[in-house]
């Protein structure tokens, strides 16, 4: 063995001290807290985590960027439904009920056919009289649907 | 009874600190002296081995357990350092690491344990000339003992690449022994 190899042959058995383990490990600690906070607690625009290299990429398996912070997107995303629900409810309660004077005047209306009804001969001799009687059934009834349907509404 | 690695990951996957903590605790000195041989530079080699490990805990859910996480660890360590290499400009010895190499040829016999700055003085008077890629091949291979498909794998270079940059590597490393008189 030539003096070369008998260098590289020893120093392939060389290993780096490292003299306070404890102290190096809470410097890589320290920085992956860092990393992790900044990450989390970070606002618009979003962290870009630094790319790797052609090789890295590789290594670790995984995308070279990030671009949007997770945490980031879910903040947006639940501000926009808690914006959406405040406003559902906000016109719910602006939106106007159906006025006093609309039902009074429905109810006036049904109260009118009926009493017409009653008026009107329904032996079907005659052919005018039971088409006005049919028209004044079918609307009648059209004032009564459009009553309990705002009262269903409403209510 | 004590964790297997793989509990270990586990619990690291689901962002278990005192999990990662052990991880670090287990593998610094491996990538640290990586890092060293690679480098010849003790703090660059200690930024590497952080790198590493923050890179590794934000990609510990991709992790592939058909792989040994020592194995993964290193592959990551040695592809930042050579990213790294390929940045720094050529780092001439200084004089005195001519010095330190002397001494440690004269002791060779003893099989004394360098320091860390010690190392990284013989490592750049090793390395001085040489490409970044023959540097990392000459390191995984010489002075980490890595087989030129483990060389492969770590790197992501090709047979054919490993191959003509190791061999033009050693030749340049021969010549510099020789200049400073050991054939």
């Amino acid at each position: 063995m030539n003096k070369m190899d008998t260098l590289l042959d020893s120093l392939q058995r060389q290993q780096a001290q490292i003299e306070d383990k404890e102290a190096f490990t809470d410097m890589v600690m320290e920085r992956m807290y860092a990393q992790k906070q900044e990450r989390e607690g970070n606002t618009y625009p979003a962290t870009i985590v630094a790319p790797l290299s052609k090789g890295d990429a590789g290594a670790a398996n995984n995308s070279q960027f990030s671009i949007f912070n997770f945490q980031f997107i879910v903040r947006v995303a639940a501000s926009i439904a808690l914006v959406v629900l405040v406003g559902f409810f906000v016109t719910l309660r602006t939106q106007p009920a159906v006025s006093s004077e609309l039902l009074a005047s429905n109810l006036h209306n049904i109260e009118k056919y009926r009493m017409d009804l009653s008026q009107i001969p329904t032996d079907g001799t005659s052919r005018d009289m039971y088409r006005c009687y049919q028209e004044a059934k079918r609307e009648q009834t059209f004032y009564h649907n459009e009553l309990i349907k705002y009262s269903h509404e409403n209510s | 009874m004590m964790p297997t690695e793989k509990d270990i990951i586990a619990r690291c996957q689901q962002g278990d600190t005192a999990a990662f903590r052990y991880v670090v605790e287990q593998y610094q000195t491996m990538l640290l002296t990586l890092g060293l041989k690679m480098l010849g530079d003790d703090e660059e080699a200690k930024d590497i081995v952080q790198d590493t490990f923050l890179r590794a805990w934000e990609h510990i859910g991709q992790y592939d357990s058909r792989y040994a996480l020592s194995t993964w660890l290193y592959t990551m360590a040695a592809r930042l350092c050579m990213s790294r290499l390929k940045r720094m400009r050529r780092i001439a010895p200084m004089p005195e690491d001519e010095q330190v190499l002397r001494r440690y040829m004269n002791e060779m016999d003893g099989q004394r344990q360098l320091e860390n700055s010690e190392l990284a003085a013989v490592v750049r008077v090793l390395a001085e000339g040489l490409g970044a890629k023959q540097r990392v091949v000459f390191t995984l291979s010489h002075l980490e003992g890595l087989d030129n498909q483990e060389i492969e794998e770590r790197t992501g270079l090709n047979a054919r690449q490993v191959k003509s940059n190791l061999y033009a590597a050693r030749q340049i490393v021969k010549q510099r022994l020789k200049q400073l008189g050991y054939e």
